[in-house]
């Protein structure tokens, strides 16, 4: 029973750790979290498939909060419950934390230190990049035939027309559900009492 | 969610102007996400350490509380055909969100050739699964050298 207790704990501490590194190198919104969870939880310690990542960040996304604290506590949950959730949102919002109590003191030094300056115009450049990777990635898994490229043709039609993220994944959502029903009926044709 | 916070902090005569100001310029310069960087922010300026810990936890408690609840759900109800049905219309946009964000971020952060050539290099890498640590530590070690 110990030795079980003892793994779990082990397990917790991998979980935070993990997430801890992904909170200290993600600049940006919620979504710039991606290629870091997927590097780490996907491809690194192999703890969850790809599209397990990508529909936890759908959710997360739709969801009022933060959305990369949202996006944390699934992947936390899909992991080991509830309590490893509650680890891994806490592990990812910890270096913010303790970053922010620091440089608040100092502030005004660091809003005009020319060093950091110069670092952000690098991280910003590869943040783009990380992104465009991740559209790479993610479109080799999720964009499969007609359905899924035209769907998202127009969920990046509806994004640039400045349309909110919510409405446009509710939109994806209504679709699969539509197209769900579409296929029961289509297989239960000839069968007039079917719907 | 920021105007109502510089508003609130304003009005009630927490923060100066200037410092909301600061804050979104500091919270933008500062790793992890935008949201528990301000209230940290604004949490030690107002009441110190504490003050932060309280910001900090209020700020992430209704994603605690809501994610719990649906993470219970979805999970629960992950293989059902219908979830199942709305996940495989859900996944195709999230690409086309993804892309939107790197357009965005690209428009502001991509100036001239040098930062160009960055964020293509950032991109090859991460595809050839490099860790996205390593390409944004290493691009911003490039910016101190290059661009200060």
């Amino acid at each position: 029973m110990k030795s079980k207790n003892t793994l779990q704990a082990k397990n917790y501490l991998r979980v935070f750790w993990v997430m801890f590194k992904i909170g200290m190198f993600t600049f940006g919104g919620g979504l710039a979290m991606l290629p870091q969870m997927s590097a780490e939880l996907t491809e690194k310690n192999k703890l969850m498939k790809q599209e397990e990542l990508t529909d936890a960040f759908a959710v997360a996304q739709s969801l009022p909060g933060v959305v990369a604290v949202n996006a944390s506590m699934l992947a936390g949950y899909k992991l080991g419950g509830l309590p490893c959730a509650i680890v891994a949102a806490m592990g990812s919002a910890l270096p913010s934390f303790l970053i922010l109590i620091f440089v608040t003191i100092g502030y005004q030094a660091f809003i005009i230190n020319p060093n950091i300056a110069g670092a952000m115009v690098g991280i910003r450049a590869a943040v783009a990049g990380t992104l465009a990777a991740t559209v790479f990635k993610l479109g080799r898994t999720s964009l499969k035939g007609v359905w899924g490229w035209s769907l998202c043709a127009a969920a990046l039609i509806c994004a640039f027309l400045s349309v909110n993220a919510v409405y446009i994944i509710i939109g994806g959502l209504a679709a699969g559900i539509v197209n769900y029903f579409i296929e029961k009926n289509n297989a239960g044709r000839g069968d007039p009492g079917e719907l | 969610m920021l105007p109502v916070m510089q508003q609130i902090l304003i009005q009630r005569g927490l923060m100066t102007v200037q410092e909301t100001i600061d804050m979104v310029a500091i919270s933008q310069m500062t790793p992890g996400p935008f949201a528990v960087n301000a209230a940290t922010f604004t949490g030690v300026k107002i009441a110190g350490i504490w003050g932060a810990a309280a910001a900090t936890l209020g700020v992430m408690m209704p994603s605690l509380v809501i994610t719990s609840v649906v993470a219970y759900y979805f999970f629960r109800f992950k293989e059902s055909e219908i979830v199942k049905s709305a996940m495989r219309g859900i996944r195709p946009v999230i690409p086309a969100l993804i892309f939107a964000a790197m357009w965005g971020m690209g428009e502001a952060s991509l100036k001239d050739a040098l930062t160009i050539a960055i964020a293509a290099v950032s991109c090859v890498l991460v595809v050839k699964k490099i860790n996205p640590v390593w390409v944004i530590l290493g691009a911003g070690l490039l910016g101190v050298v290059v661009f200060r």
